[in-house]
């Protein structure tokens, strides 16, 4: 490619000049950092490393942005404020990519965050294969045109009716869909054959219901009846959910019909898919979005631990968080488990952890057959009316699910609720999508026998071979060929930075901030732009060393498109990949803030000045002490934590480690990864039968202690992959993890392997 | 021989056949029907025409609103896109508004044979329609009921309580027409009369006629509420179905929730205060928390219906 030359006098910067810097504890910091070279900015913590590059560099980069931005534009803005520094030069846009976990949206995942999850859904609208929804048949998908064009192909006053199918909603009357569809506009619908009018009484068993469609609309084909056939056809597909069915009437010969139907539509039901855009298998779209769980993937049930905090208090002595119940004589509640005490003959006042297991499945699940009720003799009010009737206790689990369904269906969030409901309730797959997020005629279209979710579910080595070998045919082959290279040109970006064992269905919630830097990292790569100075904080941590040079190879990519990128970093592979290396200290806090050598890896090397310098060399080494401490194996290990397994575990006072553990699991070692379960209580959102791979994403679940015999342990992972010395200060590591956890409740025992910190 | 001026009614037919010769050139016009009283009822001079013109279907055609004038009368035009109009008969809820104003109605012309189709459908009155129909109005009636009384007992007022026991006849009239199986038209309460000549004697004219008596106005207050009574098991049919249901306390908010949500009826916890009063579901209570951070349950009223 021809390189334009610069004219006299225009030459680019090579440096980026700082002057007179003093932000926080900076001593007046002037230096010149190259352009278009990788730089690492290194020193002791403290020293004054992010001051530099991010509190003045990219400050400054930032600020000077925003200026440029139109008056009105500012107006939505936060003022940013200007850097104690002289002046800076050689600046460019400037992009920080620092180590922050992504926001807890449950609605974000890690297909939505890198935007890949956009071009998936582009594909499948562009080149998925769709069954029928009751036969499994090949399904055609076409355009509302195409549709128009075929119907009004028949002989004139054929009488065509336009028919679409509708399925019960999980866990709802079917008096809720009849209700949904009086409120599309249509009255009709053919239950197994039979026409129902929805404004008459429907007289059905819910159970034995098995095909519907919605009488939606009828025509006489005619020249001028285009337009509202159109109508009409766009009415039917949004009550089909995208599918509808064209069926003839009157007026047209058995031969022509037949032929139609061969031509047109599903072999047995003759339905179509109408008008497939990529939103269709969004599940951020409430149109697409499961209907129980609004795309989230994820349903709530009541937790009897979470009821019942402390079981050695009684019923009385307020044995239930207050949240979910409390008993008060005078109220109703109270009369009902008054009634139960005195049928079931169990004391108010004795311990819940005392009370038979019958009795307490009674007061949380509930009673099938009614019972009179009793007044409580400590009721302060005598309501001698309640006592008339029979009364029925669906359980306190029950009646806050039916709570929790009604603010559901409100559709209205409310953070005071969701706290309340996440006081009382936990997370679990949702059982109508099982974690898909999507509702079901989704499901349906696939390409090569995968759907959209499955390809979701696939870590990205597995997505890219799968890519790699995927052959897009029929009408839609070549544009899903240009959506193809997209996809694949993004994953090998991810694969390039060491997170082949991510999946696109990833909640980014439960993302690392190294994985979430690495993600904006890749997205950053893939928008190609050149003349940027990009700003990172420490991108090797959370690294295992293994994806290290994965990381450098990808910073260097990033350099070599022409922008300037600045690290800051500990990491020796980074400092001795840098094309740059600026060291602040000398010491830390008040003693630092001084650039204390710069230059190339050569030149920092024989730096006398530089204490990275001479520790690189070899100059200078850390002495290994010699003896190490001793913890008893047998007896010192984590047992009984409350917390979520993916946040810091609770160790209980009774088994204090004496010493350092560290859990360093390498991804990509799958057959050693720990911590895989395949329990259903996890809230990945994957079947019961897909193990969770790390870090494993769970529910208020329980390690219980363990012993040696009652767990075997895996070997751990460094064990299984080379043992790279991560920094002169890393922790040497040791996991382990049981092979299956108990099949009530996630337990894992991570047993103490006596590792000791060589720091 | 000398002509006589037409009537009020011949004028008006005149002007709208006028003004349909017209429209049914216009190619994007596919069926008129004939709303308000010209169509079912009597007009006179001052009275207007309503018409809907249905049009056909596309996107820069909206539905909107009209006032033609043929002759000197005014006609006041509905344009309406096919769907539209499609979506407004099988959906909206018979003797709703909108279905009573097309039930009533006449179809002019027509283009389009399936119109003609739809408009047959209107006729037909459906079972589960006439249940919230009715819970709608016995929820109403019994509301009204009790302001009148409220007003009879608090104040003595006896013209106050007269206004509000003849805005509850006007409900207890729908009920008559519902229960009768005929469409509730906007005038309802010559229907009542029609329907139940002895009740609305007692609750209407002659409240209306005769002087105001406390005795008078007191009996027309407890034949409004023994009709009532006698009817609430009818009226109140859905609300009994989702208590039964339920098999548990149901609060305000619930019962609110459902019947709102499922079925565009709103206020059915007034109706449940009623049912609660004379005795045919239980009034108890279920705590609840004011705000979602309130520590504190108070007693939230709750209904509970046990056949037995």
């Amino acid at each position: 490619m021809a390189r334009t030359k610069a004219r006299p006098g225009t030459e680019r910067r090579a440096t980026v000049a700082i002057h007179g810097a003093r932000v926080h504890n900076l001593k007046n910091v002037s230096l010149e950092v190259p352009r278009d070279q990788l730089v690492v900015v290194t020193g002791l913590s403290g020293s004054g490393k992010s001051s530099l590059a991010f509190d003045t560099l990219y400050a400054e980069g930032q600020r000077r942005y925003m200026e440029s931005l139109s008056t009105y534009a500012k107006r939505f803005i936060a003022q940013v404020e200007k850097p104690d520094v002289d002046f800076v030069h050689g600046l460019s846009p400037v992009i920080s990519i620092e180590q922050k976990t992504v926001g807890r949206n449950p609605r974000s995942t890690v297909g939505t965050l890198t935007d890949i999850a956009g071009y998936l859904n582009l594909l499948f609208a562009t080149v998925a294969e769709a069954e029928c929804p009751r036969t499994g048949e090949p399904t055609p998908v076409v355009t509302t045109g195409r549709i128009l064009d075929a119907v009004m192909a028949l002989p004139k006053g054929a009488t065509v009716e336009l028919r679409a199918p509708v399925f019960p909603y999980y866990d709802e009357e079917l008096e809720t869909l009849f209700n949904d569809i009086r409120k599309q506009g249509c009255r009709r619908v053919l239950v197994d054959g039979k026409v129902v009018d929805l404004s008459d009484e429907v007289d059905l068993d819910e159970s034995s219901v098995g095909e519907m469609d919605v009488l939606v609309d009828r025509f006489v084909i005619g020249p001028d009846v285009d337009k509202q056939l159109k109508a009409g056809i766009q009415h039917a597909l949004l009550v089909g959910d995208g599918l509808l069915a064209v069926h003839i009437l009157d007026g047209v010969g058995k031969t022509t019909q037949a032929r139609f139907h061969k031509n047109f539509g599903s072999r047995t039901h003759h339905f179509v898919y109408g008008d497939i855009s990529p939103e269709f298998f969004m599940f951020n779209n409430p149109e697409s979005a499961c209907r129980t769980c609004g795309g989230i993937g994820m349903d709530k049930k009541t937790h009897p631990d979470l009821l019942v905090p402390d079981t050695r208090r009684s019923i009385r002595g307020g044995c239930f968080i207050r949240e979910a119940f409390t008993y008060r004589p005078d109220n109703w509640w109270g009369h009902v488990i008054y009634t139960l005490s005195q049928r079931l003959k169990f004391d108010l006042d004795e311990p819940w952890e005392n009370l038979p297991q019958k009795v307490r499945n009674t007061i949380l699940f509930g009673l099938d057959k009614p019972f009179k009720l009793m007044m409580p003799p400590d009721a302060k009010e005598k309501k001698e009316r309640w006592l008339r009737h029979k009364a029925q206790f669906r359980g306190i689990c029950n009646n806050i699910e039916r709570n929790y369904r009604r603010y559901r269906q409100r559709d209205v969030a409310n953070s005071g609720m969701e706290r309340w409901l996440n006081s009382v309730m936990v997370d679990s797959p949702c059982q109508d999508c099982h974690g898909s997020r999507l509702r079901h005629t989704r499901l349906l279209f696939k390409v090569e026998g995968r759907t959209v979710h499955d390809f979701g579910d696939l870590h990205f080595d597995e997505l890219a071979e799968f890519m790699d070998k995927l052959k897009p045919r029929g009408k839609g082959a070549d544009a899903g060929r240009q959506v193809l290279n997209e996809i694949r040109s993004r994953l090998r970006l991810l694969l390039g930075i060491g997170l082949d064992y991510l999946t696109f269905n990833r909640a980014s919630g439960t993302l690392s901030g190294g994985e979430a830097q690495r993600i904006r990292l890749s997205t950053q790569i893939g928008s190609g732009l050149m003349g940027m100075l990009y700003v990172l904080g420490e991108p090797s941590i959370g690294l295992h060393p293994k994806d290290n040079a994965k990381m450098i190879a990808t910073l260097k990519s990033l350099r070599d498109l022409g922008n300037t990128v600045v690290v800051v970093e500990h990491d020796e592979s980074t400092i001795r990949a840098a094309d740059h290396v600026i060291e602040m200290g000398p010491g830390p806090g008040i003693h630092g803030g001084e650039v204390v050598a710069q230059g190339t890896l050569s030149q920092i090397l024989k730096c006398k000045e530089s204490p990275t310098g001479q520790y690189l060399s070899g100059r200078r080494t850390i002495e290994l002490p010699p003896r190490r401490g001793r913890t008893d194996t047998t007896t010192a290990r984590l047992s009984s934590c409350t917390a979520p397994v993916r946040t810091t575990c609770r160790i209980s006072p009774s088994s204090s480690l004496s010493a350092a553990s560290s859990l360093s699991p390498a991804p990509p070692a799958r057959a050693s990864r720990p911590w895989s379960a395949t329990s259903s209580t996890n809230d990945c959102g994957r079947s019961s039968s897909t193990p969770v791979r790390w870090p494993a994403t769970m529910t208020p679940s329980m390690v219980s202690i363990t012993s040696p015999a009652s767990s075997p342990l895996t070997s751990p992972p460094s064990a299984a992959t080379p043992a790279p010395t991560r920094r002169p200060t890393s922790a040497s590591t040791t996991t382990s993890a049981p092979s299956s956890p108990p099949p009530t409740r996630l337990s894992h025992a991570v047993t103490n392997q006596a590792a000791s910190a060589s720091t | 021989m000398v002509r006589r001026p037409p009537n009020a009614r011949q004028r008006f037919e005149a002007a709208l056949d006028q003004l349909i010769e017209q429209v049914q050139q216009d190619r994007h016009i596919l069926a008129a029907i004939l709303c308000g009283s010209l169509s079912h009822d009597e007009v006179y001079d001052k009275s207007d025409i309503d018409l809907v013109l249905i049009c056909t279907d596309d996107k820069k055609t909206k539905g909107h609103g009209v006032s033609l004038v043929v002759d000197d009368i005014n006609i006041h035009t509905s344009v309406t896109p096919r769907d539209s109009f499609k979506k407004s008969i099988e959906g909206a809820s018979t003797n709703s508004f909108s279905h009573s104003t097309y039930a009533k109605s006449k179809l002019l012309f027509t283009k389009d044979p399936t119109i003609e189709s739809l408009f047959d459908q209107l006729h037909h009155i459906g079972s589960r329609d006439t249940d919230f129909q009715l819970l709608r109005s016995g929820a109403g009636a019994a509301y009204n009921l009790y302001k009148a009384r409220k007003w009879l007992v608090t104040r003595g007022d006896l013209e106050l309580t007269a206004i509000w026991l003849i805005r509850a006849a006007e409900f207890l009239a729908q009920i008559e027409a519902g229960l009768a199986g005929e469409i509730i038209g906007r005038e309802v309460l010559p229907q009542g009369q029609r329907l139940n000549p002895e009740l609305f004697e007692v609750i209407y004219t002659d409240l209306l006629n005769r002087k105001k008596t406390k005795k008078a106005v007191g009996q027309a207050l407890d034949t409004a509420d023994a009709y009532l009574e006698r009817k609430a098991k009818r009226l109140f049919k859905p609300v009994f179905e989702y208590l039964r249901a339920a098999g548990d306390a149901c609060s305000a908010t619930a019962i609110d929730h459902h019947f709102d949500r499922t079925h565009d009826v709103n206020q059915v916890v007034a109706g449940c205060e009623y049912l609660a009063d004379i005795g045919l579901i239980d009034k108890v209570s279920t705590p609840v928390r004011l705000t979602t951070r309130s520590q504190i349950d108070v007693d939230e009223l709750a209904f509970f219906y046990n056949e037995d």
